[in-house]
């Protein structure tokens, strides 16, 4: 079944399209800042101070005793209390925690596509994964970023330092975007670097098997990772404007293929459908969330829509 | 505005152009897209699209189109035929053909197709030539094709009518390839037919008035229906009823065409002058019968109609008969068998010969004898041979049998020609015919069983025309000219130890032909004006009943096919003596009604249908002109030729044809 967002027809919130100009709007990013956003890193963030962890930690504010088990680490049992009562008991206190957020954003040539006067899909992705660090970075939350394309291009693990996030907006500003894309290297370099639990946000068009894709994510599920995969399209690749037959060029490999009109006004879109759903149904069997969105959507709407995925998973 | 119809069938080919511009091999319309990992190639090679591509290179291919099918439609512009437009019409020359049959003596009536050719003439676009054609029992060019009009002009004053028969089966092919002898160096031409067009001129077949058609042609009727009184026809039979069994009457028929019954007046000449005259009621619009008694040894007569009508050369007829006396046919022979075979013969056939056997010096010509036969002459004595020379020379004739004596002579008599002997041991030979038309050989179909065993053959045949031969080629019959006179010379001998002939019927008619053709009795006695009669006999003299000579003797060596131009009793003057020719107006010229003007349309439009397009020749105020369109939508369409390429590449080049869609 295609996503809420994906059945949004052409040019929903394509008004609004001028306001983000700027790679990071601080209007876009302080209205992104009043949502569920909070809820999220109660639950699975790891930085202390403005979000709640929903486990427990060791950080300095008590929680509770509980009864020492065999195999308790026995730095923290409680020698105080087994001086006074002769037994053993464990400390346990209410910690901050660090989420770890990773944006795998494709830079391939086919993010660069998108029809006269519109954002193109790359830019959107920027945007979209900019807001995510500047979110991360303002929750105190380490964030990384792996840009990739049919090789790993830039990978920068998880920081909550400051001079971190500057480099990765830097980076967003600088990316060539060219070439095909292959999932299987950034994914796999993700799962064996990343250490802690993390959120990762993947962010591309997605022009890939999705059966290869799930298995690969059911891999990064099963470490603890959650996963969100942000599916952007153009509306010129739901839909197409034409009478006649068109010559389509292939952006990524430059493969050029006649297509008839009842092939795109009928076939294609059902293909396309039949895609989205197969990437749902990959994420969803690997723990993930699947969010597709259209470029003349308005991006904040797309963030409160994570955020709602979020929301809904806690 | 005319169009062939046929031709604008031509305009479903519009649909080509409007279909190919949908067409589209490959699509043009070229995307940059993310990804064809979900997209699927077309199968089908060609789209049609439903929108048509390059509006402005349709447009113009749909013009070239209409205009090749418009000038293939040969459009023609009716223009007022002042001279500013004559003046850009091609020249199309004029072929004007006059009828100059009996029916046009009618008064007035020449005088009125002769004016009509004058107003043709006067009509004539400048630089245009002209022709001017009599057509009578044959065609004959008077002026060929020149600019000349003046010449046009008098030669048209000094026509005269004909007393001949015009018919017009046929008379459109004659008239084509008369045309086509005549230099035309690429110029159309338009037949104009001037004439009375009698109704008893057009052939019962309507096809046969268009024949080969290769020209318009355009009719110009002359006259209008006259009542009309002829004598169709003389004949003369026994008179039953008469006591004398010699007694013999001229039955005269007459009709009337068109006519109210009436009186006619009927007028029977002979050579002493008129003979009798009577008064008979002739139907309206019939025939009827009138009989005189006549002499049995008058040759020549005259019928006249009392009263003057419509055509006065119709209303007088000639007969002419030949009365043949019986003539003495002597029979020189030195052996009686042959001679024997020869007289039965003659008795059987030729009743008018009176054979009688002598011997060989024992000829008298004290009276006529137009043939005299040497059968097996051999050495002739000197008196006979000088008589038989002088017969000869005096044009009598002499037909001379070969035979055992003229053998063993080795030399054939009167020509001084040496023989030699030829016996067919071992086959028999049969008769193969040198001259079918020889009035001789009439009968040669029948003499197939005919076989020869022995002959004789001349060593040379110097002035001999060989009639018969011997089926390996040796001659058998051979005709001198000696003189005025004809000698026939049989190379065999009437024997049946030498051929079979003789104990054949095919003898007796050989012998009949052979004194026909000697005695001269094969000569016609009646022609009619405009057809050929043929004159089988040597040394003819034909003369005019006016009494001036028609054809001399040298005319008639080669037995000549002649047509006579003018009706009256004429006279064939040979060695044997005059015989009387009776030359009639042919009898289908009387019937002066004219065809229908809805048949005279149909003729002209089919044969106008069929060829090019007419184009008015003359310029006359009444006459419009038509425009050729075709040479200005020819060169039009070679303006486009140039400009649909330019066209189509400049688009390109300026991106208007194959603009991207957005």
């Amino acid at each position: 079944m295609m996503s809420d967002a994906l059945r949004d027809g052409p040019g929903v919130g394509a008004s609004r399209a001028g306001r983000y100009g700027r790679l990071i709007d601080p209007s876009v990013l302080a209205e992104l800042a009043n949502l569920e956003l909070v809820a999220r890193t109660v639950v699975e963030g790891t930085l202390l101070g403005l979000h709640r962890s929903p486990g427990f930690g060791f950080s300095q504010e008590f929680a509770e005793y509980r009864a020492y088990e065999p195999g308790d680490d026995l730095r923290h049992v409680d020698w105080n209390v087994f001086a006074r009562t002769d037994r053993t008991y464990i400390k346990r206190f209410l910690g901050d925690t660090n989420n770890h957020i990773m944006v795998l954003l494709d830079q391939s040539a086919s993010m660069a596509v998108a029809a006269p006067g519109r954002v193109q899909k790359r830019d959107y992705a920027r945007f979209l994964a900019a807001a995510i660090v500047y979110l991360a970075a303002r929750q105190h939350d380490a964030v990384g970023m792996l840009l990739f394309n049919d090789a790993i291009q830039t990978y920068r693990p998880p920081s909550t330092r400051r001079t971190r996030v500057r480099m990765l907006y830097h980076l967003l500003d600088q990316m060539d975007f060219s070439g095909g894309s292959d999932w299987q290297a950034p994914l796999e370099h993700v799962q064996s670097r990343l250490v802690n639990r993390s959120l990762l946000v993947v962010i591309s068009d997605f022009y890939t098997d999705p059966g290869v894709l799930g298995e690969t994510l059911k891999g990064l599920g099963a470490r603890g990772h959650d996963l969100l995969l942000v599916h952007v399209l153009d509306p010129g690749e739901r839909s197409f404007d034409t009478a006649g037959a068109v010559t389509l060029e292939d952006a990524e490999t430059g493969d050029v293929m006649e297509v008839s009109p009842e092939e795109l006004s009928v076939e294609y879109p059902e293909r396309l459908a039949q895609h989205v759903e197969k990437l749902t149904r990959a994420t969803l069997d690997a723990g993930g969330h699947y969010l597709g969105v259209f470029t003349d959507q308005p991006l904040d709407r797309a963030l409160a829509d994570y955020l709602r995925f979020r929301s809904r998973r806690l | 505005m005319f169009l062939a119809s046929a031709f604008l069938a031509g305009l479903v080919t519009l649909v080509i152009p409007w279909w190919l511009h949908r067409l589209r091999v490959h699509s043009q319309d070229r995307r940059r897209f993310s990804s064809l990992f979900l997209m699927r190639p077309s199968e089908a090679p060609v789209h049609l699209e439903k929108r048509l591509k390059h509006l402005w290179l349709l447009a113009l291919r749909l013009v070239t189109l209409v205009l090749i099918v418009l000038a293939f439609a040969q459009p023609v512009m009716e223009m007022p035929g002042d001279s500013s437009s004559s003046a850009l019409t091609p020249s199309r020359s004029a072929v004007i053909v006059l009828d100059t049959s009996l029916s046009m003596r009618r008064q007035e009536v020449f005088g009125e197709a002769v004016d009509t050719a004058r107003g043709l003439l006067d009509g004539l676009l400048p630089g245009a030539r002209a022709a001017l054609v009599e057509a009578s029992d044959e065609l004959r060019v008077v002026v060929p094709l020149t600019v000349d009009t003046g010449a046009l002009t008098v030669a048209l004053g000094r026509v005269e009518p004909s007393a001949s028969r015009l018919a017009f089966e046929g008379l459109v092919a004659q008239i084509d390839g008369l045309t086509s002898s005549m230099s035309l160096a690429g110029e159309s031409v338009t037949i104009h037919l001037i004439s009375d067009f009698q109704a008893s001129a057009v052939p019962a077949r309507f096809n046969a008035l268009l024949a080969d058609a290769a020209w318009p042609i355009v009719l110009h009727r002359i006259g209008e229906t006259e009542p009309n009184w002829s004598i169709e026809q003389l004949r003369i039979s026994t008179d039953a009823a008469a006591a004398d069994d010699e007694a013999e009457l001229l039955n005269v028929d007459l009709r009337g065409f068109a006519t109210p019954q009436a009186m006619r007046e009927v007028i029977l000449e002979s050579g002493a002058g008129v003979v009798a005259q009577r008064r008979i009621s002739v139907p309206a619009d019939g025939a009827t019968s009138v009989s005189f008694q006549i002499a049995s040894t008058e040759e020549e007569w005259t019928v006249r109609l009392g009263e003057e009508d419509g055509l006065a050369d119709d209303n007088v007829r000639y007969l002419a008969r030949e009365v043949l006396a019986p003539a003495s046919l002597p029979v020189l022979s030195r052996a009686a068998r042959p001679a024997r075979y020869f007289n039965a013969a003659v008795a059987s056939s030729s009743p008018r010969f009176r054979a009688q056997r002598h011997a060989i010096d024992e000829l008298s010509l004290d009276e006529a004898v137009p043939v005299v036969a040497l059968i097996d002459p051999g050495a002739l004595p000197v008196n006979t041979a000088n008589l038989l020379e002088r017969h000869l020379h005096e044009g009598g004739a002499v037909f001379m049998a070969v035979g055992p004596a003229t053998r063993t002579l080795g030399r054939l008599p009167l020509v001084d020609t040496d023989i030699t002997a030829n016996r067919f041991d071992t086959v028999n030979r049969g008769l193969v015919a040198k001259d079918r038309t020889h009035p001789v050989l009439s009968g040669f179909s029948a003499w197939r069983g005919v076989a020869v065993f022995q002959r004789v053959e001349p060593t040379g045949l110097e002035g001999a025309r060989v009639l018969l031969v011997a089926d390996d080629g040796a001659p058998l019959l051979v005709e001198y000219r000696i003189g005025a006179g004809r000698l026939m010379v049989l190379l065999t001998a009437l024997d049946p130890a030498w051929t079979s002939w003789v104990v054949q019927p095919a003898f007796v008619e050989f012998v009949d032909s052979l004194l026909g053709y000697l005695a001269e009795d094969v000569l016609p006695v009646a022609a009619t004006v405009g057809e050929p009669i043929a004159l089988p006999v040597l040394s003819v003299q034909l003369i005019g009943p006016d009494g001036e000579r028609v054809l001399g003797l040298s005319d008639t060596v080669e037995r000549p096919t002649v047509r006579l131009s003018g009706p009256g009793l004429y006279q064939l003057r040979t060695p044997g003596g005059l015989r009387a020719l009776a030359v009639n107006v042919p009898a289908a010229e009387s019937d002066l009604r004219p065809a229908s003007a809805a048949l005279l349309a149909r003729w002209e439009d089919a044969a106008n249908s069929g060829v090019r397009q007419v184009q008015e020749l003359t310029s006359s105020p009444l006459a419009a002109v038509d425009f050729e369109l075709a040479p200005w939508l020819l060169a039009l369409l070679l303006l486009l030729a140039v400009l649909e390429p330019l066209t189509a590449n400049l688009g390109t080049w300026l991106g208007v044809l194959n603009r991207a869609e957005p």
